[in-house]
């Protein structure tokens, strides 16, 4: 039965190959719309992992950069009961010289590489009592408290500026330049906080033209994650003018954005791959009807009503299982080849084996739905056929 | 008794006008007869060899095969009537073309493929019986008309049916070779004792069979027997 099911597939190549392209570029849309999907959503939770469970202080609606708030806040939020610790930070945009930094971005759209960084000012005695992420050193160390014209890196930062131990890097900020020895380097995993470059609080606030009682924000660290909920409240309530952030809260935005973004993903490719079903139903529906005498003499001759039907099952199937085959490869050589060529700074893509199986078995879904009108008509053909005259 | 009609009648319906294709046919074929039906178009004689072999069904009226009822089988129960007992052979062929003449040999077994080594063997020796032997891998239209109708007769052979019917057998052939494909059955009547029935209009057919049944609106108008 394989043989004659091949067979009439290759009769109208052109036509099955149309049918098969079909299932392929629908098959090829999901694997690479869902993978770009899948590694924005792995980039955002890795991101959110490296956040940890402090809860982030800033000036109601303002960005980490754009906050100011009072720096005995600090005092205000450690006498809450749960809080352990808390610490100042500085946050502002500076320019690097020399060199461009890739910059990353959560969603997509096209990449920017630019000379601007993020520079972070730490209390390195508070910070260490939160576990802030400057703390992670790979190399080196973290300064103390007091000394200046010093900073710890990210290595991500390190590696883009070509940087060691013991360099120095220059940073300009309002058109006046500052220059810093390097005297460590920290690394989280997350690629936005490890293109950071930290210097000691006080030199921050002079750079960001903040007086010394200013700060962008502060981070507190609660007793233990469960108590986060009602320690932000609790924030909110008894700080004015400040609006407490904290990363449940934030996985939960993302989760809400990535998870309407992989639906939107699936919809739209499952809108393509469904097209594509319906060209293998078309295709054999021909087929089926310019095979009438042939179908009759298949009956005539003892084929049962459902060893056609299996036939013309059969045919739907093999196109979708080649189209399905075509299309993850298609999609694969868009997503890693295409795709990074002319976006080099693309979100990483993510291929898991879970999307490759559900794309084939939505294929081969796809090929025994659109198969099975025109295969329940054959069968249903009467033997007489086999005998009128065209 | 091989096969037995009983008032066989069929009516059918052509733009809601009622067409008696049969009427009341009573018939009867013994094992191992070589017979033809003759009538002029429209006497009904495609529409009995279509019921003789289970591809249709009466309005009226009973067919027995070997003493069973065929027209209370199941349509599964047809088809594997059609595929153990009754062989076809078709006025144009109906090879299926994008298949070899062996292919086209074994495509009533295919779906049953459980044993397709014998269900080939087979096959071939049909059609070196038929004189086909140098032609297996040929697909239909590499084949002449005469030759297509030869392995149509290796494929009604396959599953060794006890009954062959044949609807015109000669109609799309030259003489000559209608005359040898005619032959060619009368020795498959005699050496494998299948029971022969072919429809036809050509006298110079009806005269090699054993046999002859006049049809003329739906009813059996004469008979005719050769004792040569």
């Amino acid at each position: 039965m394989y043989q004659l099911a091949f067979k009439n597939l290759l009769r109208r190549k052109s036509r099955t190959l149309l049918a098969l392209l079909g299932i392929a570029i629908g098959i090829a849309m999901i694997v690479s719309l869902v993978s770009i999907s899948e590694g924005v959503k792995a980039r955002t939770s890795e991101f959110t992992r490296t956040l940890g469970i402090n809860i982030e202080i800033v000036q109601r609606d303002a960005s980490q950069s754009s906050s100011e708030i009072d720096m005995d806040i600090i005092g205000k939020v450690e006498a809450i009961p749960g809080i352990t610790a808390a610490a100042p930070e500085v946050y502002a945009n500076v320019d690097i010289k020399g060199v461009q930094i890739e910059r990353v971005r959560m969603g997509m759209g096209p990449p920017r590489a630019s000379n601007r960084i993020t520079l972070v000012g730490i209390d390195p005695v508070r910070e260490q009592m939160i576990e802030g992420f400057p703390t992670k050193i790979i190399e080196g160390r973290l300064f103390e408290k007091g000394k200046t014209g010093i900073s710890v890196i990210g290595k991500a930062l390190a590696d883009a500026t070509n940087k060691k131990v013991g360099d120095d890097i220059t940073i300009t900020a309002d058109e006046k330049e500052y220059t810093f020895t390097i005297i460590g380097i920290y690394e989280t995993g997350s690629p936005l906080q490890d293109n950071f470059i930290v210097i000691p609080l006080k030199e921050a606030q002079k750079i960001k033209g903040f007086k010394s009682d200013s700060i962008s924000v502060i981070l507190a660290k609660p007793a233990s994650p469960e108590l986060v909920d009602t320690l932000a409240r609790k924030i909110k309530v008894l700080v004015s003018g400040v609006e407490p952030r904290y990363t449940r809260q934030m996985t939960e935005q993302i989760s809400t954005f990535t998870g309407q973004m992989e639906l939107m993903t699936w919809v739209i490719a499952g809108i393509a791959a469904i097209i594509g079903g319906i060209g293998v139903a078309n295709t054999m529906l021909m087929s089926v009807i310019e095979r009438t005498r042939e179908i009759g003499v298949l009956k005539a001759v003892g084929w049962y009503s459902s060893d056609v039907l299996k036939l013309i099952l059969l045919e739907s199937l093999i196109i979708s299982a080649f189209g399905a085959t075509a299309g993850l490869g298609i999609g694969a050589l868009f997503t890693f080849y295409l795709l990074p060529a002319v976006f080099p700074s693309f979100m990483r893509p993510l291929i898991t084996l879970d999307l490759l199986l559900e794309a084939v078995a939505f294929a081969l879904v796809l090929g025994l739905t659109g198969g099975l009108y025109p295969a329940m008509r054959a069968a249903r053909m009467s033997p007489i056929q086999a005998f009128s005259e065209e | 008794m091989m096969i037995e009609a009983k008032d066989l009648t069929k009516i059918y319906y052509l733009d809601a006008v009622q067409v008696q294709a049969l009427d009341k046919i009573n018939l009867k074929i013994e094992k191992g007869e070589f017979i033809s039906v003759m009538g002029p178009s429209g006497s009904g004689k495609s529409t009995l060899l279509h019921l003789l072999g289970g591809i249709d069904r009466p309005t009226f009226g009973k067919i027995f095969i070997n003493s069973a009822d065929v027209t209370k089988l199941s349509d599964t129960e047809l088809s594997d009537l059609r595929r153990d007992t009754v062989g076809f052979i078709f006025q144009i062929f109906n090879l299926i073309p994008t298949l070899t003449a062996l292919e086209n040999v074994m495509v009533p077994l295919f779906p049953r493929g459980a044993d397709l080594k014998w269900v080939e063997e087979r096959a071939k020796a049909l059609l070196s019986m038929v004189g086909l032997k140098e032609r297996m891998n040929h697909k239909p239209t590499q084949l002449s008309g005469g030759e297509r109708q030869r392995v149509a007769i290796a494929r009604s052979l396959v599953n060794q049916p006890q009954i062959i019917l044949a609807d015109e057998p000669t109609g799309e052939l030259d003489s000559k070779t209608g005359r040898e494909i005619i032959l060619l059955m009368k020795k498959l009547n005699e050496e494998e004792n299948v029971t022969v029935v072919i429809v036809t209009h050509d006298p110079r057919v009806s005269e090699l069979t054993e046999r002859i049944i006049y049809l003329q609106d739906g009813r059996i108008v004469r008979e005719e027997r050769s004792y040569d």
